[in-house]
């Protein structure tokens, strides 16, 4: 089964476009000789994850796979600054299909694909595959981008680190300065990161906000699939079925939220 | 090959700002160490200062000395026969900014306070 990933792409053109994000983003963009390829995550002035889209190189710029499912709103200050040499941010959702499925499913001739993400990384993004006529296709969903492992506008509200939801290998603090940099610089010298981002399912209450799980506290992502959420608990709790305080709960790691 | 097709693809992002007449003040210091710097270099070179997207606070401010663009929408300012460009479309982020240079070993180079800026950042290079 193949999943059509609505959410917005942009494109951004000209010599500018990858100084522009990157003095944005928790890294500099360097893009992967593999599918030209690369993610950014980009952060509020308290170091809360906004968005985290892949990047990807094209002959006719930048392209964004943003994980939001609105345009995030710091396009506008790039659009202001790529302004002044001529160049633009364009909504390219339109322009490109984007699919999410299993990575044993990936289409052949995809025109770019990423794999190893999502819970337990098995799942991978697909770009304009050719050949998928055959393949059941549905849209995604946040109940399904729960399931898989993805990023909801839950997760990118302004209240969660990188660090704490799959992220953490995008910040890189060598970028310089960026919106949030203080700190995850902080965090890095103080308080390194114990965190990591699980999927459960519990067929219990669906209103609390944490759980137990093996003496780890688990704080609960609030948006709920018909099964799964999302908690942040701490890295040793190895994946498995667990007796909590609300019944039984299977727990998953995701890899890299996707 | 490229991943877009012909059909689809959105027009620009819209980016409205109020262009100013932009006025600065550049500090006796600042002065003296723009004309120090660009003492070598010809009459068509110029300083130009910009603020671009990024940095801890949301704008970064960027100084740098290149030849004269070809492009227009510069505006010009005379200091000492040296010439600063400031684009238009960041007139209005800086306009009244002071430009100063302070000689210290730490924290030291050219200073930027700007009334424009409800923040910024502790070094200075970033505000919002």
């Amino acid at each position: 089964m193949l999943i059509r990933d609505p959410r917005p792409i942009s494109l951004l053109t000209g010599d500018t476009a990858v100084e522009a994000i990157s003095k944005l983003s928790t890294n500099r963009i360097v893009l992967n000789s593999e599918n030209n390829s690369d993610r950014i995550v980009v952060c509020d002035s308290n170091g809360r994850v906004v968005d985290a889209p892949y990047v990807v190189w094209d002959e006719n710029g930048v392209i964004l796979l943003h994980c939001t499912t609105k345009i995030p709103e710091y396009l506008s200050s790039v659009a202001r600054t790529l302004s002044k040499n001529s160049s633009h941010v364009m909504n390219a959702t339109g322009a490109i299909e984007r699919f999410v499925c299993q990575e044993k499913y990936l289409p052949r001739n995809a025109g770019m694909s990423v794999n190893g993400l999502g819970v337990s990384g098995l799942y991978s993004i697909a770009l304009n595959p050719l050949d998928y006529e055959n393949i059941h296709v549905v849209d995604l969903s946040s109940d399904l981008l729960i399931e898989f492992g993805g990023l909801t506008d839950s997760h990118l509200n302004g209240n969660h680190l990188p660090h704490h939801i799959g992220l953490l290998e995008y910040v890189r603090l060598d970028n310089g300065c960026y919106p949030g940099q203080e700190i995850h610089a902080r965090m890095d010298s103080r308080n390194p990161s114990s965190k990591k981002l699980i999927r459960i399912n519990l067929q219990g209450p669906r209103d609390i906000k944490s759980l137990t799980i093996q003496g780890h506290k688990c704080r609960l992502i609030p948006e709920w699939s018909d099964s799964y959420a999302h908690g942040i608990t701490h890295q040793d709790l190895l994946d498995g079925e667990y007796e909590t305080e609300f019944g039984m709960v299977h727990t998953a790691t995701v890899n890299i939220a996707l | 090959m490229s991943l877009l097709g012909g059909n689809g693809l959105g027009l620009p992002m819209a980016v409205e700002i109020e262009v100013v007449d932009v006025d600065i003040t550049v500090t006796q210091s600042a002065e003296k160490a723009i004309l120090q710097t660009m003492s070598g270099d010809n009459e068509n070179h110029v300083l130009v200062i910009s603020a671009d997207s990024g940095g801890c606070s949301g704008y970064l401010y960027d100084m740098k000395i290149i030849e004269r663009p070809l492009e227009e929408g510069y505006q010009e300012i005379k200091i000492g026969g040296k010439s600063i460009l400031i684009h238009n479309r960041d007139s209005d982020l800086l306009n009244g900014i002071i430009l100063d240079y302070k000689d210290t070993l730490m924290g030291g180079g050219f200073q930027i306070t700007n009334p424009n800026a409800s923040k910024s950042c502790g070094c200075g290079q970033s505000f919002g």
